[in-house]
């Protein structure tokens, strides 16, 4: 069916359409506001005639106000993590009241977000922005992103910031943090909080399993003292299912998606990820052999410790909520969960110490050390930052011992600085004090740029075995080809 | 239009006329399709550097061991809803033109809900609905009417089906409304003259309506096996392709995982691209064949007779 218009028509028709379209795209411009889903803080300050500006600074007329916006985006996802970006706010307002007493003139706008989305989704916006040019002056990351985010030139290296500024609270900061900040030498990020990541156990279901009060609270020595062993928790977990206590799958849960904790049982039995000497990672087949054939024993073929199913739950929807309610006797989590379960999932602080416990990472052999990991999240600056020295002051001024601690204890993280580790709100805490003593045992997620793959990677077969469809030869295989081509050069396996 | 013009003019108005369209072929389909073919032979990351690698990435996508489970998964998925979207349709059409107008076309009304729901809302609606713990609905309400005793994982012991199920709500109403537009022109003389005849509805619809709109149903068929080999929204939004180690993982889903849902920064575009470059590929071969089967150039041809 064809409709004949007259040339003339057609032409209107076409001219209609593209007036159309440019007055809908500047009519939506003009109605949407600038800079939405940011929240502001705004300080305004009077100045008097006669103050020095610095030569950098474009002379402005007297009752004119200097703006210095920063933008910073900070990511939980838990909400008790908020500190992190209102410690920067607090910072911002600081300034300003010191600038404002003094009788100067000078506005520190700080715009950007708290996160509570997933980290994969943050991690998305974040990378966009990075790549377009569009990227907040200061934001949160791991610590192992100095790697990647250097490599592609999007940090600035912050070496000249920190000594300059040494005195203003760095040298007050835990030693051994600097090098998970470090990539070639230098140092790319400032450390804003740190953790732990131990194994919780039901005090109550190991009762009735037949452990005895002082059993129970002997178990986090035991395992100090390499008595307690990986295969001493696979045990105890199997015969818990095999009693009834818990139900199958249900022995040891675990995170249900990727994330920095996949490489723990690998340490825990002897191996090394990262060859610092040589900038490569480093794959210890034996070792990754022993992994496999533990998670097979675990897995719902063989000993029904770990369900196959877990692996793709929701960590809020299905997995909290279920380690709350007790149905799970071992969960490797982060010292962080405690805070969420108090914080948002019902659980009350006296129960919590009633029915969970925690220890280290049990060593895989006999008489080994336990280990555990720590991931410390980093302020980072940006490479295109207008105001790099504003933004690295910011967060200087947000890192001092009591904003610091405000945050490790509502969010349950641990301390940066040495002099948190005697301050009154810290040393309160009860939890805090106990799990102190598991940064000592502490390894770190190699700087590498990567090892997000290497970590995916792990993940990836780590889950094939748990849902059924990988034996740990056809594990090694996998796992072994798939470092090989997706890792090539930068990956070293020792047979 | 009678005048005659000049060449010129005429090839002018022709560009100008067609212009804004291919612009927007050319920007967002063409140009997008040749530059994925060449990120597939590189090894593009996160750092969006040019590598080139050469078939490499094709090699590796032989020789993975999960290749077969994606092929396996894509042909499950696409000929489970294929046969939902098709049956359902048509029987949602031939019932609707055989009630009253008025609770016909309420009845195809209904079932346009799905489609017109945004698709997260549809997802998480159906992933409560069929929630594998006690407080999903459909547990809920079977405990209490007392038909179960136990909570039924839905989701987890029954994942195709689900999928099956939420695809197909969405993809059924296209079939119904072209098989509905269909039976309604087809000339009643027949409908007529097979009653006359004494025939039944039954036969009627086995002997008379479905033969005559047999080229609609070719076209359905073709339209949406091409939709639904790259279709993976609702897998996605609803189980992710679990559960479990890659139950539900068709094709595209893991081109979508492999670049945009790796730990932590580790995107491989490359490989992505070289899946993507397969469905492409597959693509073009099922339009041809399709084209060939149900002779679908013969449908688009003026009619015979005027009707």
């Amino acid at each position: 069916m064809t409709i004949d218009v007259s040339r003339r028509t057609a032409l209107k028709l076409i001219g209609a359409g593209v007036g159309g379209l440019i007055i809908g795209v500047a009519a939506a411009s003009m109605i949407l506001p600038g800079g939405q889903g940011r929240t502001t803080t705004t300080v305004t300050v009077t100045e008097t005639k006669g103050v020095t500006v610095t030569p950098t600074q474009a002379t402005t007329p007297p009752g004119a106000v200097q703006q210095q916006g920063i933008t910073v985006w900070a990511q939980g996802p838990e909400p008790e993590s908020h500190y992190r970006f209102d410690n920067i706010v607090t910072a911002g307002n600081r300034v300003s009241k010191i600038v404002s007493t003094a009788g100067g003139r000078a506005e520190i706008r700080i715009d950007g977000e708290y996160s509570t989305a997933a980290w994969s989704d943050y991690r998305t916006k974040l990378q966009n922005a990075l790549s377009a040019g569009t990227a907040p002056d200061i934001f949160i990351e791991a610590h192992h992103a100095v790697a990647p985010l250097s490599e592609a030139g999007w940090i600035l290296a912050l070496d000249d910031f920190v000594k300059q500024y040494w005195d203003w609270g760095y040298n007050d900061f835990i030693e051994g943090l600097w090098n998970s900040v470090r990539y070639k030498g230098k140092i790319y990020a400032i450390p804003q909080d740190t953790e732990a990541r131990p194994i919780y156990y039901r005090k109550d279901l190991l009762k009735k399993l037949g452990w005895s009060d002082t059993e129970i609270e002997e178990l986090p020595n035991r395992i100090l003292k390499g008595d307690f062993t990986f295969q001493d928790m696979l045990e105890t977990a199997a015969e818990a299912v095999s009693k009834g206590v818990v139900q199958p799958g249900y022995g040891i849960w675990h995170r249900p998606n990727a994330g920095p904790d996949w490489p723990i049982p690998y340490l825990a039995f002897g191996g090394t990820l990262y060859d610092e000497g040589k900038n490569v990672l480093v794959a210890d087949m034996k070792i990754w052999y022993k992994v496999f054939e533990w998670f097979y024993q675990a897995s719902m073929r063989q000993k029904k410790v770990i369900w196959d199913k877990l692996i793709g739950l929701d960590f809020n929807k299905d997995v909290h909520p279920t380690v709350v309610a007790g149905k799970v006797l071992f969960w490797w989590g982060g010292t962080w969960h405690k805070g969420q379960w108090v914080g948002s999932f019902g659980l009350k602080e006296e129960d919590f110490w009633k029915y969970y416990g925690f220890a280290l990472y049990p060593p895989g052999s006999r008489g080994g050390k336990p280990v555990t990991l720590s991931q410390p999240l980093a302020y980072f600056i940006y490479s295109r930052s207008r105001n790099p020295e504003l933004a690295f002051l910011l967060v200087t001024l947000a890192s001092d011992t009591y904003l610091n601690s405000l945050h490790a204890v509502e969010s349950a993280h641990l301390a940066i600085r040495y002099s948190q580790l005697s301050h009154p709100i810290y040393v309160k805490d009860r939890f805090l004090k106990e799990t102190g003593y598991m940064v000592a045992y502490a390894k770190y997620q190699p700087n590498h740029p990567k090892w997000g793959t290497y970590s995916q990677l792990i993940f990836e077969t780590i889950r094939g075995i748990e849902g059924g469809a990988l034996d740990p030869d056809q594990a090694l295989n996998t796992f072994s080809t798939s470092l090989q081509r997706q890792l090539g050069e930068s990956v070293v396996i020792r047979e | 239009m009678g005048e005659t013009l000049p060449p010129l003019r005429d090839m002018l108005f022709i560009l100008l006329f067609i212009g804004i369209s291919t612009a927007v072929v050319l920007l967002f389909l063409l140009i997008p399709a040749v530059l994925t073919i060449f990120i597939s032979t590189t090894n593009m990351d996160y750092s969006l550097k040019w590598q080139f690698i050469g078939l490499r990435n094709y090699q590796a996508l032989l020789t993975d061991p999960l290749t077969i489970r994606f092929l396996t998964n894509t042909a499950i998925f696409t000929a489970g809803v294929l046969s939902f979207n098709v049956l359902v349709g048509l029987f949602l059409a031939i019932l609707s033109t055989h009630v009253s107008e008025l609770l016909g076309s309420t009845l195809r009304a209904v079932y346009l809900l799905p489609r017109v729901t945004p698709s997260v809302v549809l997802a998480f609606t159906m992933l409560w609905i069929f929630s594998p713990t006690e407080s999903g609905v459909l547990n809920s309400l079977l405990r209490y009417i007392g038909i179960i005793k136990n909570p039924v994982a839905w989701t987890t012991d029954f994942p195709w089906q689900f999928l099956f199920l939420i695809n197909g709500l969405v993809g059924c109403s296209l079939g119904m409304l072209i098989f509905t537009s269909a039976i309604k022109s087809i000339p009643p003389d027949y409908i007529v003259a097979a009653r006359v005849d004494g025939a039944s509805t039954l036969r009627i619809i086995a002997g008379i309506i479905v033969p005559m709109i047999r080229n609609h149903i070719g076209f359905v068929i073709a339209y949406q096996t091409l939709s639904l080999i790259a279709s993976f929204e609702y897998i996605l939004l609803t189980l992710d392709g679990g559960p479990g180690y890659y139950t539900t993982e068709v094709w595209a889903l893991a081109a979508y995982h492999r670049a945009f849902s790796q730990y932590f920064i580790a995107a491989d575009y490359g490989y992505a691209a070289a899946m993507v470059v397969i469905l492409m590929l597959a693509a073009a071969i099922l339009t041809i064949t399709y084209w060939k089967i149900f002779r679908l150039g013969s449908g688009i041809t003026e009619p015979k007779l005027e009707v």
